[in-house]
């Protein structure tokens, strides 16, 4: 067993954990703060922050010895009889210098400057530096230059920690920022009319723990203590990144990544990043519609499920059977209920998968020990990130739900041409694409007698189905997405069911009479788990923080969690 | 009629593209010649331009922008072309004790300059720098062909500055 001492007090590290001084004492409840060391970049120890008294315990004497000079946490290995010292008299005086000189030229705007509220600077100032400025020479100011068109550069507020720099280089290999001239003179910069342009972009602004690199797509939006945090899932592709919804007033304003060592790491996409506007679009459909003649006439709920009910019910007692097509956008939950409704209506009825969107190949950033790194990487557990070719967040769930109470995953364009058939076609939407659907599967869909749809957007489908019935976003819903790995990730809604929409799964309940509203995704996942074989393992409805891999154990991880306190203040628990 | 691609313009000659590439098999990696690169790039054009550093950023097999990170580190590698000598004028310590400031700034309001610049003529181009390490010389200066001068006062500067408008002594090759 590996023992090592902070502050006097002896811990047990765990097994198989490759620590630096940083991350021990944080996994024991002790900070030591640091700007330009990151678990997934290599380290470089240039910002001096995380500078503390450093020994060695002799096993067989006992005697400690100290080194004699500070050395840096993140340097420093976590191993059998390190000594660290984090709150001695000698370091806190060194940190209060070390913030006095990282904010020398520090322009002090923080009531403009985005990042204030999740800023490094601000937190490690009031904690650890001085109230007063001594510095009365005059300050070098640096321009403000723009990286690329979605991040803005201010290098007035930079305190040259290059964790961009080494971003660019080590994760997506694409190495677009460097430091130019050096010392006081350095600066951030790319290459002439070279910009950032890769498809990780947007994480630079997340690593950058200072206001110097902004995301213009937010810049000016909103000030960070007014945005309530969710913990989601991105349903841009099927990988299913951890992120974090960010609402205020009604909408959604930014996403950002959440840390999951099983998925996405620290990043996301820029796709996934910027797909957050899918939930403010103007295109979503405001309610339930029923098309009497050539029009749709908005109608309350109670009126349209009773007139849906009628419909149905008639038909079914004359023996019609139904097409059902559940879209890999619906959740675990939302698939479940509704294909529970559908058996429930009668027994001959066919389920499909509807349309999976596919674009282009997947595309994996499988960073190395080695390639593109600059300083040591003896901490780093390198882990890849897949953007995948397949953009929808839930097939595996859906066809999950579709093997129980159907014939399997029916693919879409089988079951278009079955729709001859069946006069009753139910289709059960969700993509936030109102272009998800093309002008001749609406044709084929439209040959249906009776045509009922549950979607989000106002779409080609929408225009012509004969009830059509509004669903909360995938910003207004809980429940939980099966990813690429069958992985099952519970995502929570960031905001309310839009006036006039309900969240499918009360829809269902209301409709099938089967429950009463609202309903709990957390109690039809339990429902699911009992009778879909593969969902054995969430008996009880919970999903780890983390996921759970409905296949396999997963692996421990010990270093997983960690992210820089900075950008966690003022997680919402709304 | 189909439009042709015109072929990308160089900078770097063949033979100097093959003297870099000759380097390569000395070091552990490709990217480890970015700096005898530079050296070779500034000694045949006197100056390392953005075109310059792309090519070399080709040849080594990374991006331009980390060619211009140790370009840009280094105050030996100017953007712009040098004059035919270039001199640093030494400001550290030793020198500036004897003197160094004050001539530094005679000589460049006698050639009509300022620190860093380049003569109308293109003959000459005068730098101050932080300590030559000819502190015996005090106060000293150091061509770019290899000449030291030094100790130095008003009239022996006015002779050096003379010199070195005659042009450079042959320098060994790199």
């Amino acid at each position: 067993m590996a023992t090592i001492i902070i502050d006097g007090q002896s811990f047990e590290l765990p097994e198989g954990a490759k620590f630096n001084a940083i991350q021990a004492a944080k996994h024991f409840g002790i900070d030591i703060p640091y700007y330009c060391w990151h678990p997934a970049l290599s380290v470089v120890a240039n910002c001096r922050m995380c500078e503390i008294e450093v020994g060695t315990k002799d096993p067989a004497t006992g005697e400690i010895k100290m080194l004699p000079r500070l050395v840096p946490g993140c340097q420093t290995p976590a191993r059998d009889g390190t000594v660290l010292v984090t709150e001695s008299a000698k370091v806190l005086e060194h940190r209060k210098n070390i913030m006095e000189l990282l904010l020398i030229n520090h322009p002090l705007d923080c009531p403009v400057c985005d990042q204030a509220g999740e800023c490094g600077l601000q937190d490690y100032s009031y904690e650890h530096g001085r109230a007063a400025h001594r510095f009365v020479e005059e300050r070098n100011v640096k321009p403000k230059k723009e990286v690329s068109d979605l991040i803005v550069l201010n290098q007035d507020r930079c305190i040259m920690c290059t964790r961009c720099v080494r971003f660019t280089r080590e994760i997506p290999g694409t190495a677009e920022l460097h430091v130019m001239r050096r010392g006081d003179h350095g600066e951030i910069a790319i290459f002439p009319d070279q910009p950032v342009d890769n498809p990780l972009a947007g994480n630079v602004v997340d690593l950058c723990p200072v206001g110097a690199l902004l995301d213009k797509d937010f810049l000016h939006n909103q000030r960070v203590w007014f945005l309530s945090k969710h913990d989601g899932v991105c349903t841009g592709c099927s990988t299913g990144c951890n992120i974090s919804v960010e609402e205020n007033a009604g909408k959604v304003w930014r996403h950002k990544p959440r840390h999951n060592p099983y998925v996405n790491d620290y990043w996301i996409c820029d796709e996934g990043r910027y797909g957050y506007k899918a939930a403010n679009s103007p295109t979503l459909l405001g309610g339930n519609y029923v098309l009497e003649g050539k029009d749709h006439h908005g109608v309350p709920t109670d009126r349209f499920v009773k007139r849906l009910n009628e419909t149905l019910t008639t038909r079914i007692l004359d023996k019609q059977s139904v097409l059902g097509i559940l879209s890999p956008y619906l959740s675990v939950e939302e698939a479940f209920a509704a294909a529970q409704w559908l058996a429930s209506l009668t027994n001959r009825v066919e389920l499909a998968l509807g349309p999976v969107p596919v674009r282009g190949e997947d595309l994996t950033f499988a960073p190395d020990k080695t390639k593109g790194r600059s300083g040591d990487t003896s901490f780093i557990v390198p882990r890849p990130f897949t953007i995948s070719a397949e953009k929808a967040p839930n097939r595996a769930g859906v066809e999950m739900m579709l093997d129980h109470f159907g014939k399997g995953a029916v693919p879409f364009e089988k079951a278009l041409e079955s729709v001859a058939s069946h006069p009753i076609v139910i289709v059960f939407g969700g993509s936030p694409d109102e272009s998800w659907i093309e002008a001749d599967q609406v044709a084929a869909l439209r040959k249906a007698e009776v045509l009922v749809l549950f979607d989000t957007t106002i779409n080609p489908l929408a225009d012509v189905a004969d009830f059509v019935a509004g669903i909360a976003s995938f910003a207004e819903k809980s429940g939980t997405y099966v990813n690429r790995d069958r992985r099952l990730q519970r995502f929570e809604a960031a905001l309310p069911p839009r006036e006039g929409v309900w969240p499918l799964l009360d829809l269902i309940a209301i409709v099938s009479g089967d429950g009463k509203a609202p309903i709990r995704s957390q109690e039809i996942l339990k429902a699911a788990a009992r009778v879909v074989p593969g969902l054995a393992k969430v008996e009880d409805g919970l999903v780890p923080e983390l996921g759970l891999n409905l296949d396999s154990k997963d692996q421990p991880i010990p270093d997983a969690g960690f992210q820089d306190d900075w950008t966690l203040a003022n997680v919402s628990t709304v | 009629m189909t439009p042709t691609t015109l072929p990308t313009p160089r900078m770097i000659p063949d033979s100097l593209r093959q003297k870099i590439e000759s380097y390569v098999p000395r070091y552990p990696n490709k990217k480890a010649v970015t700096l005898p690169a530079l050296h070779m790039v500034h000694s045949h054009f006197r100056c390392v331009p953005y075109q310059a550093m792309k090519e070399i950023a080709e040849i080594l097999e990374i991006t331009p922008a980390e060619v211009a990170d140790t370009m840009s580190f280094y105050g030996f590698f100017p953007q712009a072309p040098l004059g035919d000598v270039r001199v640093w004028i030494c400001r550290s310590i030793s020198c500036m004790l004897r003197g160094g400031d004050e001539l530094l700034e005679h000589a460049c309001k006698n050639l009509n300059i300022e620190p860093g610049q380049t003569t109308a003529d293109g003959k000459l181009t005068v730098e101050f720098a932080e300590c030559l390490g000819i502190c015996d010389h005090a106060p000293a200066a150091l061509s770019d062909d290899g000449r030291v001068f030094g100790p130095l006062d008003e009239s022996s500067l006015q002779k050096m500055l003379d010199d070195l408008r005659k042009g450079p002594i042959p320098l060994e090759e790199l």
